[in-house]
């Protein structure tokens, strides 16, 4: 697969704050990347260069091949934005709304008709091509927001908080929306607080705090990079006290701590090893009834690899 | 979602007006959509015309129907088709861009393939097509006022003119000054300047069309259409200056929204010179009156207004955008000659240079085209404009040491600098002198005052140790900025040369690996 968007190393300051500080990551086409960190952490800016609205002091962003910087129009063209907060216009209905942003990407005549007929259809607007933009509800405006962010059929989708203020349907609903793009082969950016929701949907993520990437790959690279063990959650139908004495014996373990009448244990990387610490068990009549890995989630990996700073 | 040609719904037979607006400019599209679905301008129009019906029958019961009382209603109906063309349409026009921002719409608008002049552009139409439509609501009542008799059609003709004319100008730079701030407060700022410039246009105009309706001859003289042509060719140029400034600040940082200005600051250059050379047929008998004095007047009023945009381009930040850099010729010599068109502060210097000169060549090429009868004339009028480029020069050369003080140092900050600079320079000694017990008039006499110098030089000659003066400015100016200038050239050329080699590399099939950017 192909690299849609490619960030090289980019920075930005504002005066003496550095918002952005040599930022580099890429998307494939056909992924869905989000984008998380804490508030003030350099995520709307990066998003902003990336969607060239904003420039960056050093480095480049490529979009499809082309800089936002050299060629912003073409890297326009192969990319949608949808930014966390914009307005609407007053006196001006769905349909309106989707046909001038039609014009202003250069459809004409039928073709525009069609395609907004399309977006609406498929971001389920039908039923509110009649109202005004200024009476949808935060939901709709946001589907609203996505209709015209697909019209001109980019490859790439930079979605910043798309979720923000959704309530569960329309958020399941966003998600659909979102995986039905990169099954027809877009690549797409997203930025959320919310990360138990990334983490469904997301191929990868990229972790941004203070300006600097802090981690980049799918959660389980990340997970291996960040922890150099596996924690096992054993509980024996024996005392726990007498498990993580026997359990201490077994070559590889690091270390243990009891939890919920089990024992939670900090063990070497390797396969073999877990087997034998099972097979130990069994073995010294522990009779193990709970052995089983606990996998460290988005909320773990982002609690871990960042430090709380807010610039 | 993979392609638009694979689509299923069936779109409607597209109407007439829907085929019409194919042709225009979707932002003008929207506008009218807005306006014809909103308030304000239903509200605005209606109450217009109705108070012009109301006012229009009301006279015509309480005055008769009598010669003057055509006069007498036709200001009634102009004053009121003014009011809205003059201030409903310009200063709603500066609203409406002020929305984009206001309503956080912009940025969503600037990522579509809208370039910034079809935005700005689709904003004046957009006042165009408002203006025509007070027109055609107002159209019957000025004819009725004709009816009346005691209006010259002239006359009328002119104003609706003259005033369709002046809508799209001021709407042009409302919009502008809309674009130059994003703050809210800024813009209820420029708001009540706006509506107090506007209210002064209005009461000036409708006097002007007072007087017209009364004395209708004065148009129908040959003095009056040149005079008319000279203001209309001064406007217009202000306005077009407006209209790629507004687009200038909308574009993307890395464009070049400098070479455009600096173009159309450079075509009032020929403008000047048509303006000086039909003021000096006119001095010279051709309409049989002597206005000599007008061509001094046109050309220092060109000087000072390339003065003022050449602080815009002088405070510039130095670099090529890296977009910009890819635009530079590849034959030196037009690397060389576009060099001053190029956006950058020295070069801004050059241009400036640059047009000051053209400007000064056309005023001795005048002398010697109008010789005897405009020499003496022109002779202080060459001398007082090689003065005002010295002075220019000077004012906007000695504040470039500032601008290395910090990177915080912006371009506005710059012009700003420029502008401290020479009001500090006129102002200053003045007070000084004022505070030491001098006379408050005499205290504007000095060398930093360049008014008081060129009006000097213009009737009594050179003040005492005025030449020495400005020569030593004008060196001091040099030693400032003869580096910055000789490096933004160099900067020219340095980035034609890697066009050059970028272009013969790819001639020649070899993979070009020539960093732009370096």
């Amino acid at each position: 697969m192909s690299a849609i968007l490619e960030v090289r190393g980019i920075s930005r300051s504002f005066g003496e704050l550095k918002a952005v500080d040599e930022v580099s990551f890429s998307i494939e086409a056909g992924s869905i990347v989000g984008f998380i960190g804490p508030n003030g952490a350099g995520k709307t800016t990066t998003m902003r260069i990336c969607a060239t609205l904003d420039l960056p002091d050093d480095g480049d962003v490529f979009v499809n091949g082309h800089s936002v910087i050299e060629d912003a129009r073409t890297a326009r063209r192969a990319m949608g934005f949808m930014p966390d907060s914009y307005g609407a216009y007053s006196n001006t209905t769905v349909s309106e709304y989707l046909d001038f942003y039609a014009r202003a990407y250069g459809l004409r005549g039928r073709q525009r008709q069609s395609t907004v007929a399309e977006v609406i259809d498929f971001t389920a607007l039908t039923a509110s091509v009649g109202k005004e933009m200024g009476s949808l509800s935060k939901g709709m405006r946001q589907r609203l927001c996505l209709a015209k962010t697909m019209l001109h059929d980019p490859e790439l989708f930079i979605l910043d908080e798309p979720a923000a203020g959704l309530d569960p349907r329309a958020r399941v609903e966003l998600r659909e929306l979102l995986k039905a793009l990169t099954e027809a082969g877009k690549g797409v950016l997203i930025s959320s607080h919310i990360l138990t929701e990334l983490s469904e949907m997301c191929d990868a993520v990229v972790v941004i705090e203070d300006g600097k990437i802090r981690a980049h790959g799918t959660v389980d690279d990340i997970v291996q990079g960040i922890v150099q063990h596996i924690s096992i959650f054993v509980r024996t139908l024996g005392e726990a006290v007498a498990t993580e004495r026997k359990i201490l014996e077994v070559p590889g373990v690091l270390g243990t701590r009891q939890i919920r009448g089990g024992v939670v244990v900090d063990f070497e990387r390797g396969d073999e090893g877990i087997a034998h610490l099972l097979k130990v068990l069994v073995e010294s009549g522990m009779k193990p009834v709970e052995f089983a890995t606990e996998r460290m989630d988005l909320e773990d990996v982002f609690m871990s690899v960042t430090e709380g700073i807010v610039q | 979602m993979s392609s638009h040609d694979s689509i299923g719904a069936v779109p409607p037979k597209m109407g007439f007006l829907e085929r019409l607006s194919e042709r225009f400019n979707p932002i003008l599209v929207k506008e009218v959509r807005q306006a014809l679905r909103g308030n304000y301008f239903r509200w605005t129009f209606w109450l217009t015309v109705s108070g012009g019906t109301v006012a229009a029958i009301g006279h015509i019961a309480l005055a008769g129907a009598d010669r003057s009382n055509g006069q007498q209603f036709f200001m009634l109906m102009f004053t009121c088709l003014a009011i809205a063309a003059l201030g409903l349409v310009p200063f709603f026009a500066f609203i409406a861009m002020g929305n984009e921002w206001d309503e956080n719409t912009y940025d969503l608008l600037c990522l579509s393939d809208l370039k910034p002049r079809h935005i700005i552009a689709g904003k004046v139409y957009s006042s165009g097509i408002q203006t025509l439509l007070y027109f055609s609501a107002f159209g019957p009542f000025l004819i009725f006022a004709f009816l009346l008799q005691g209006v010259d059609l002239g006359v009328v003709a002119f104003l609706l003119l003259l005033t369709l004319m002046l809508s799209v100008i001021l709407s042009t730079l409302a919009v502008m000054l809309s674009t130059t701030t994003t703050k809210r407060f800024a813009r209820m700022f420029f708001q009540a300047a706006i509506a107090a410039g506007l209210s002064i246009v209005i009461s000036v105009l409708i006097s002007i069309a007072g007087e017209m309706i009364r004395s209708p001859q004065t148009i129908y003289e040959p003095e009056f259409a040149l005079g008319m042509t000279l203001v209309s060719s001064i406007v217009i140029w202000i306005a077009a200056f407006a209209f790629v400034q507004a687009i200038g600040r909308l574009a993307h940082p890395e464009e070049n929204s400098s070479t455009p200005a600096r173009t159309i600051a450079l075509i009032g250059v020929p403008v000047a010179v048509a303006g000086m050379a039909a003021t000096c047929l006119s001095a010279h008998g051709m309409f049989g009156s002597n206005r000599g004095d007008l061509a001094t007047i046109f050309f220092m009023f060109a000087g000072s207004v390339l003065f003022m945009v050449s602080i815009g381009f002088a405070g510039e930040a130095e670099r090529l955008g890296r977009r910009v850099r890819m635009t530079i010729p590849t034959k030196r010599w037009a690397a060389f000659l576009v060099t001053p068109m190029l956006p950058g502060g020295a070069r801004g210097l050059a241009f400036f240079l640059m047009t000051s000169f053209l400007l000064a060549g056309s005023l001795t090429a005048t002398r010697f085209i109008f010789g005897d009868r405009l020499s003496d004339l022109l002779d202080s009028s060459t001398l007082g404009m090689l003065v005002a480029i010295a002075y220019g020069f000077t004012y906007l050369t000695l504040p470039r040491p500032l601008f290395r003080v910090s990177k915080k140092v912006t371009p506005a900050a710059r012009r700003m600098l420029i502008v401290v600079l020479f009001a500090g320079g006129v102002f200053l000694p003045a007070i000084i002198t004022a505070l030491l017990g001098g006379s408050p008039m005499g205290a504007f006499e000095h060398f930093g005052n360049p008014p008081w110098v060129l009006y000097e030089i213009m009737n009594s000659g050179f003040p005492s140790g005025a030449v020495e003066t400005i020569l030593g400015f004008v060196a001091i100016g040099i030693l400032i900025s003869a580096r910055a200038i000789w490096r933004s050239y160099s900067e020219v050329m340095h980035f034609s040369a890697v066009a050059r080699d970028r272009a013969r590399a790819t001639s020649s099939g070899v993979t070009a690996n020539v960093d732009a950017t370096e």
